[in-house]
């Protein structure tokens, strides 16, 4: 059985590069310079460590790499869930499996591949690099292997309790919101992370040290420092956690070859709200398309991700720059209306590209028209101007410009049509499908081949958008240094000219699309 | 049968490669109005490729497609504002309820208000959707997701219904209810074009058809025309071909089943039924 499992997940890598085949010089590149970068950290980390005279570094390596390498396993599980057949158990459902040889097989499978060749590569690094010449170094050795067990076994329990929440649509929308939530801290964290010193990285270390991969980094810190007893009660502690996961692992894994549906399903219900938004929706084609935009907006995971990640990592890379500079006067809030630009515009510049399977609705009944588009791409509205409410509120915080906040949030409300309509305009020249993976950190530009197109579209959007919101920021500057008054009366014009462009912006892009909707239809087909 | 009142749909030369590939090859057909047309073929005969074609939705590299006497490919939009389509892939809005999903479509197709709010709960109470009107599309089965499929086909009173494989995945009584509706339109001057895998379907539901392999149209004309006194099976199997298996292999599947472990002797009486 093992045998079997072991050639299945040879079999899975195998014929997943194979399908890759067509990129064939880049994958061999990646190979290469990933297989260096790796080959390289294994060295440094021992280097590293050999040398370092900081005690703060040598506990930062020690702890630090453990904690990393759990966090990746286990966040990469996260990305790939469900979809490699062998760290999915239910895919094993109709086979006659014991629980028994099920997770002996599955363990099997996990420690081939990529990221085990990666982490053991790493952790021979680790044990160069922290073994004393005692009988500590065999200690050093066993927690390294420890470690290494600790990941994949929590990694793989959270696979499988995610495979059973990922049965369900709700199960997967949770997870989505989850997982975005996850990666924005993430982001927050490194943004922050290089900025600590020395004392508030042993606090954070002093934290970290009592998770379970935590553990064994201390059992390795106090081998390598002769504090064998120590070192041997931090190593059987993260043994423990690792027999802990080990269990739950076998048990939801087995829960899950005999219980594959999930009960979470939404209930049926029409609530009085809706049939009333319905009404409203009825009114006209921008209405109905501008609703329908909205409660995607509400209801898709892959929206609601784009929208959470848009507003948290806007505010704080705003709010980084803010706090760079020494000199902070009140006006600084002024910058808020841009919070909402910076990381909206890969999803405002591909308004078909999301949930872009049944476009044919739209095309079969004679659209998109420049109504559809208008109603569209108002739908978006939130992703552009929402930011700039919680980063206006954060900057005023630190600059103490409380009064600029109003005119903040109304200038970006006022002039989020300059992007929608830049955003309409490519969103018909250049769409391409976002891939609804289901997967909550997978890059959807990843393998389409467009990641590169994608790039290049955000810099030539973000062109045009300085340009045509050059004329608006003038006025606003200009209106700042007159007064506050003449501040918020900036508002009516910035609407009045972002209005202007969104209207010439759809208008364009209806007449771009009349005539070639097959193409369209064409150009958002999802590859996989 | 309905009377003959001219020709619904008439496609001629219509042709489509994709790279080297020839999916379509020089289709020509005729559908009269008032009829229910059936499309018939093997698995990657073309049929689907062809109705994409038919409803715009994809273009040919030759060949021209006329629905109630409108170019699709010259005049799309007026064309489309006739006919309804029910692909074979059928992607919705997930995200949208039953009733939103016919109110969003009613809107696309610019209805007036009244009218959706009138048509929309009749239709989901005729394709039994109506309990689940509030449920999200993405909550819906398959045959359920036909059904709704197909209301929103059907919700604008198209003059022609453009429908693939649309008793795949339905429950006998669904599908019962869906032949009612389609025989109820088309006894009201409408006409339906469908493709099916189903030969039974074909021989109770058209009064015409057509016949397509590897991208040509092999068979086409009436029931009686194309059946011309044999089974529609025969005919299918003698034009189309590809019949492989001659019962000859597979002996394996031969053996007698494992005696049961605690074997029952003859004369004593059955255990009661377990009813749950």
């Amino acid at each position: 059985m093992i045998a079997t499992f072991a050639s299945l997940k040879w079999r899975l890598l195998i014929n997943g590069i194979r399908r890759r085949r067509s990129s064939g010089v880049a994958l061999a590149f990646l190979i290469v310079v990933a297989g260096g970068a790796l080959l390289l950290i294994a060295p440094s980390v021992a280097i590293v460590a050999r040398t370092t005279d900081s005690p703060t570094v040598y506990r930062t390596m020690a702890i630090g790499t453990y904690v990393a390498i759990f966090a990746t396993w286990t966040l990469g599980t996260m990305a790939v869930g469900g979809a490699d057949e062998t760290v999915d158990p239910a895919r094993l459902a109709l086979l006659p499996l014991t629980r028994r040889q099920l997770v002996l097989g599955l363990a099997v499978a996990a420690v081939i591949g990529t990221g085990a060749l990666a982490t053991v590569i790493v952790l021979a690094g680790m044990v160069v690099g922290f073994a004393p010449s005692s009988v500590g170094a065999l200690l050093v050795v066993m927690a390294a292997v420890v470690g290494f067990a600790l990941a994949i076994s929590a990694s793989r329990t959270l696979a499988t309790l995610l495979t059973q929440a990922q049965r369900s649509r709700r199960g997967r929308d949770i997870t989505v919101l989850a997982a975005a939530l996850g990666g924005a801290a993430l982001w927050i964290a490194s943004q922050l992370v290089g900025r600590l010193n020395d004392h508030a990285t042993n606090q954070l270390l002093d934290v970290l040290r009592w998770t379970p991969p935590g553990f064994v980094g201390q059992s390795i810190l106090e081998a390598a420092q002769g504090s064998l007893l120590s070192s041997t009660i931090n190593l059987l502690v993260a043994a423990a956690w690792t027999a802990v996961f080990l269990l739950l692992w076998a048990t939801s894994a087995a829960r899950l070859l005999v219980d594959n549906e999930s009960s979470l399903r939404s209930p049926s219900k029409s609530t009085n709200r809706d049939e009333a938004i319905s009404s409203w929706a009825r009114g006209s084609e921008i209405k109905a398309a501008f609703g329908k935009e909205v409660r995607y907006l509400v209801r898709s995971p892959s929206r609601r991700s784009v929208l959470l990640l848009n507003g948290v990592m806007g505010t704080a890379f705003t709010l980084l720059q803010v706090l760079q500079g020494s000199n902070r006067p009140g006006g600084l809030v002024l910058i808020a209306p841009l919070a909402g630009l910076l990381f909206s515009l890969s999803a405002i510049d591909n308004q078909l590209g999301y949930d872009s399977a049944p476009l044919w609705m739209e095309v079969s009944a004679g659209g998109p028209r420049r109504a559809l588009l208008l109603g569209r791409s108002a739908g978006w509205l939130p992703l552009v101007a929402l930011p700039a409410l919680p980063t206006a509120l954060v900057v005023a915080s630190f600059t103490g410009g409380w009064r600029y906040v109003p005119v903040a949030v109304a200038l970006a409300i006022a002039g989020a049509g300059v992007p929608l309509g830049v955003g309409t305009v490519i969103s018909m020249r250049a769409p391409f499908p976002v891939p609804d993976t289901g997967k909550p950190f997978s890059n959807p530009y990843a393998n389409t081949g467009r990641g590169c197109a994608v790039g290049l579209l955000v810099l030539v959007a973000l062109a045009v958008n300085a340009l045509l919101l050059a004329p608006a920021a003038i006025l606003v500057v200009a209106a700042e240094r007159i007064s506050l008054p003449w501040l918020y009366a900036t508002v009516v014009p910035v609407a009045l000219w972002s209005i202007a462009i969104w209207w010439i912006g759809a208008t364009a892009a209806a007449r771009f699309v009349r005539g070639r909707e097959p193409e369209l239809l064409a150009a958002l087909v999802e590859r996989t | 049968m309905n009377q003959v009142r001219g020709v619904a749909v008439r496609v001629r030369n219509l042709t489509k490669s994709f790279e080297s590939k020839l999916a379509v090859t020089d289709i020509d057909l005729d559908v009269n109005t008032g009829s229910l047309f059936g499309l018939i073929g093997p698995n990657g005969a073309g049929k689907t490729t062809s109705l994409k074609m038919i409803t715009a939705l994809l273009r040919p590299d030759a060949g021209t497609v006329e629905v109630d006497g409108i170019n699709v490919w010259a005049d799309p939009v007026a064309a489309k504002a006739r006919f309804g389509v029910l692909p074979d892939d059928l992607r919705l809005f997930e995200r949208l309820s039953g009733t939103e999903l016919l109110s969003y479509v009613g809107r696309l197709r610019q209805l007036d208000p009244q009218v959706i709010t009138i048509r929309v709960p009749e239709l989901l109470q005729v394709l039994g959707l109506y309990e689940d009107r509030g449920k999200l599309v993405a909550d819906y089965s398959q045959g359920m997701r036909k059904k709704i499929g197909l209301a929103a086909a059907m919700l604008h009173a198209p003059r022609v219904l453009f429908l693939d494989e649309p008793f795949e995945s339905v429950d006998p009584v669904s599908a019962h209810t869906i032949a009612q509706l389609l025989q109820r339109f088309c006894a009201g001057g409408g006409t339906v074009v469908f493709s099916t895998h189903v030969l039974d379907v074909v021989e109770r539901l058209c009064d015409s058809l057509a016949m397509i392999n590897r991208g040509r149209v092999v068979a086409q004309g009436t029931m009686e025309q194309v059946r011309g006194g044999r089974r529609l099976e025969e005919v299918f199997v003698k034009l189309v071909g590809g019949d492989t298996y001659s019962g000859a292999s597979l002996s394996w599947l031969d053996q007698a089943p494992p005696a049961p472990a605690a074997p029952v002797a003859p004369g004593s009486p059955l255990p009661p039924p377990i009813i749950r």
